[in-house]
């Protein structure tokens, strides 16, 4: 059982990468606007739809 | 049967429809709707109303057609400073009205297409404020026309901006304490939970070991904002929620050091560590459902806003009415709102000076008439000299004490503030009848045990927790709907309020004058075409009136437009039109004599009457409704307004409020007074004249008006021109109380257990690690499902 005194840490650090991942994401500001990026990605889809259309033309 | 037809562009009921002439189609609710659709048409982007389709979205709300002028956007005292520049570009940041959803992101983020000098646009929805970059020879006055022009009313943000950062700081600092909480709350939980799966010896020791570590960042830095609100209710004297929250944390941190050195069984990391975390979120989720923001800084930079045309040695020059001085020389164009007290030097005019006293009914002014800022000039240009800046100015004034009055405003404690004090009493007091039932008979450490054990199990999370989510929820819906809720506690200041004020002028009225009777006296002539014809280009408020019902009546007919020429076309301010059709001598003129409330025109065919018109400022047509529907929930209407007493009685009486209850003539500081006379009120209302009132009573609600001076008055703010909405405010707070309530007896009645058990001493780490979460669940779960519940009763 003693194996639990490696993993369990491993386990933290694993988890506090993520943790800091996270605050970084934060701090450059990806999470100050949540509602228009969701937008955003429905009308990007039109775009490359235009550009298709040109192309086949 | 159906016949009531919708805005193409807005989606309103159309009450007087416009038309295109080349496209039979479309049908407008006004001229800014049409404008829009035209704009949009031309530059081939109709797209936009499939993708609001698309979006599911239903209600736009319509476009008020103001004619702001935004030249002092180039002044260079403005320029200096409020906007960005850099070498080649320029940056300033909108508030736009009207963002509704998809449609709106996809046509501002193609603004480029209508001006090429526009650089870059960014959006943020959630905020509704769009970032714009320019090239430095573009004016940023462009930009704000083309947006109005698209029918977003545009609201240059003078925030400073370090003030605007240190917000978005602050939630940044907000968030990453929430996430370390539930990194460390999650682990702890882990290791938690193999020990009460049985884990001995060494493991166990270890593990506990580990959880206190996990637990060190919660307590030093997740649970700050805890420590500082329950230090300030210790300094003001006034015990909040916070206290026993922290005193809690303490004693589980000290007993556990206790159980970690002597191997008790005391060990309650996880369970405070899931409640920081689950406090935080909820605390967090109320916060950003709060429009509390739009009460500060940022509201404060709308109304001032003006932009007025001075005359500098000669030359007229736009500037901001900030930079206006006394003794300047103005001119104000017809439909502009005067931006400071000041005596007419040439011309004559109307003004409507419904913002400021209530009266719908246009003033008559000349040269050396005296004018005052917040009025609206509806005639003519006029040349006025300044008398007072805009900060001295009856506005100004009004806007001062406002603010002041908004500061001072006295705050009711919540529920949960009372609740929470007789709440950590109760707690202390058991707990310490506990330490002395044991300590007299010297078991000293089972007294000093079980005295801890009850503290931190009675720690109240659903006051803490339960009753914010409740408020976020129901303020989320609410904004859904177009009501915003400025502050959380205003959904339970309703519940308390027992009259209900409302304003007449533009809240049950519409606001303007509309044509209410047209008869025709034994003629064949079509009178509609007639005046239609004559009032074409008259900007007189009764003529916009007049055209729109004209041109409604003809689309409900579906006739076409009739223009006819007219010959000799002569305008007189003040008395009325007259011109030669065909053969014969046309002449409108209003009816001096008539005593009604109604304004009454006569149309004269060679000086006999062909039809007399009446026009008043019609009731909303929901209004008796609306006042029916506040008796039923036990509330007393009351009306008041600075108007005269025949509209006033006239418009109480339709709508049926008792006699009693009608007031006339007040003018802003009579409201005030009334408001303060009956503290549980309700105030409605819109113009600056109510602005007062609205910021000293219970609640103020500002109806539908642009973001002005009342919506910075008031608590709540109406996105949308329904009555209808306050009826279902006063509702969904009722109900969300409701579900408050029951969270608190449910979080009693978990409490009581916990006592009972803590204080026999039968409370074991993993009783407390089940019954702590457990009760917040419950809590938690019932929140939701009353919410929803109501959600499902308002679709109906």
């Amino acid at each position: 059982m003693s194996i639990v005194f490696f993993t369990i840490p491993l386990a933290l650090i694993l988890a506090i990468v993520f943790l800091i991942a996270f605050i970084i994401a934060v701090k450059i500001g990806q999470l100050d606007d949540l509602k228009t990026p969701s937008y955003k990605m429905l009308l990007e889809d039109e775009k490359v739809l235009e550009k298709e259309i040109k192309n086949d033309k | 049967m159906n016949d009531q037809k919708n805005c193409t562009h807005c989606n309103e009921p159309i009450v007087v429809g416009h038309t295109l002439p080349d496209n039979n189609e479309a049908i407008f609710c006004c001229h800014g709707c049409m404008n829009v659709f035209e704009i949009l048409q031309e530059k081939k982007l109709t797209d936009y109303y499939k993708l609001r389709e698309d979006s599911g979205v239903k209600e736009f709300g319509t476009i008020k057609s103001n004619h702001k002028k935004f030249g002092y956007l180039d002044d260079e005292h403005f320029q200096n400073q409020h906007i960005k520049t850099t070498d080649q570009t320029k940056e300033l940041h909108f508030y736009l009205e009207g963002i509704h959803c998809l449609a709106c992101l996809w046509l501002l983020e193609k603004l480029s297409i209508f001006n090429q000098n526009i650089l870059s646009t960014e959006l943020n929805m959630s905020q509704s404020i769009l970032k714009v970059i320019i090239s430095r020879d573009e004016k940023f006055s462009e930009v704000a026309f083309l947006l109005n022009k698209l029918g977003y009313t545009p609201h240059p943000i003078l925030e400073d901006s370090n003030l605007s950062d240190l917000k978005k700081k602050e939630d940044q600092k907000d968030l990453i304490r929430i996430v370390i909480s539930f990194f460390c709350a999650g682990n702890i939980m882990l290791l938690a939970f193999s020990n009460y799966a049985g884990t001995e010896g060494i493991i166990r020791i270890s593990f506990e070991f580990f959880s206190f570590l996990l637990f060190l960042p919660i307590l030093l830095y997740s649970a700050l904002p805890f420590y500082k609100s329950a230090y300030n209710s210790i300094k003001f004297k006034n015990p909040n929620l916070d206290l026993p929250i922290v005193f809690a944390l303490l004693m589980g941190t000290i007993l556990g050091l206790y159980s970690l050195y002597f191997h008790k069984n005391y060990i309650y990391f996880d369970s405070l560590a899931t409640l920081v975390f689950l406090l935080l979120t909820s605390r967090f989720i109320l916060k950003k459902a709060q429009h509390s923001g739009m009460s500060a800084t940022e509201i404060s930079s709308f109304f001032t806003n003006l932009s007025t045309i001075k005359i500098e040695n000669g030359i007229e020059k736009e500037i901001h009415s900030k930079y206006v001085a006394v003794g300047d020389i103005l001119i104000v164009n017809s439909d502009e709102t005067i931006p400071c007290d000041g005596i007419v030097i040439d011309g004559n005019s109307t003004l409507n000076a419904s913002l400021l006293t209530g009266e719908t009914k246009p003033i008559y002014i000349e040269k050396n008439s005296e004018v005052f800022s917040g009025t609206i000039n509806t005639g003519n240009p006029i040349k006025i000299k300044v008398t007072k800046d805009s900060k001295n100015s009856k506005l100004g004034t009004i806007l001062t004490e406002v603010e002041s009055g908004w500061n001072n405003k006295t705050q009711i404690s919540t529920l949960t503030d009372q609740i929470a004090k007789y709440f950590i009493l109760s707690v202390f007091v058991i707990s310490i009848i506990c330490f002395l039932y044991f300590a007299k008979d010297g078991l000293w450490e089972e007294a000093i045990l079980r005295t801890l054990s009850i503290i931190i199990i009675t720690c109240p999370c659903a006051l803490g927790m339960a009753t914010p989510l409740t408020l976020s929820l129901t303020l989320s819906k609410l904004s859904r709907i177009g009501i915003i809720v400025k502050n959380a506690s205003v959904i339970e200041k309703i519940t308390k309020a027992q009259n209900v004020f409302f304003d007449k002028t533009g809240t049950l009225t519409y606001g303007n004058l509309k044509v209410e009777n047209w008869e025709t006296i034994n003629t064949e002539a079509n009178t509609l075409a007639i005046i239609y014809s004559l009032e074409k280009k008259s900007k007189h408020p009764i003529a916009q009136s007049l055209k729109s019902y004209i041109e409604y009546e003809w689309i409900k007919n579906n006739s076409k437009k009739i223009s006819l020429e007219v010959r000799d076309l002569e305008e007189v301010i003040g008395s009325g039109i007259s011109g030669i059709i065909g053969d014969n001598k046309y002449e409108i003129t209003s009816d001096a004599t008539n005593e009604s409330n109604k304004t009454k025109l006569v149309l004269m065919e060679n000086s006999i009457p062909i039809a007399n018109i009446y026009l008043s400022d019609m009731v909303r047509e929901n209004a008796k409704l609306i006042v029916d529907k506040i008796k039923l929930l036990r509330l007393d209407p009351f009306l008041v307004s600075g108007d005269a007493d025949g509209p006033v009685y006239d418009v109480g009486l339709q709508v049926k409020i008792p006699r009693k209850n009608i007031f006339s003539k007040h003018d802003p500081n009579a409201k005030l007074n009334l408001v303060k006379h009956l503290p549980q009120t309700i105030f409605i209302g819109d113009g600056a004249n109510d602005a007062l009132a609205l910021s000293q009573s219970l609640v103020g609600i500002a109806v539908h008006g642009g973001v002005d001076i009342s919506m910075r008055a008031s608590d709540v703010f109406m996105a949308k021109n329904d009555l209808n909405l306050i009826i279902r405010l006063i509702e969904s707070s009722k109900e969300s109380l409701n579900i408050i309530y029951r969270n608190l007896n449910f979080s009693f009645l978990f409490n009581i257990v916990g006592i009972y058990f803590a204080v026999k001493g039968d409370i074991s780490p993993l009783f407390a690690a089940i019954l702590m979460p457990l009760s917040s669940l419950t809590i938690v779960i019932s929140s939701i499902i009353g919410n929803r519940k109501w959600r499902s009763s308002f679709k109906q």
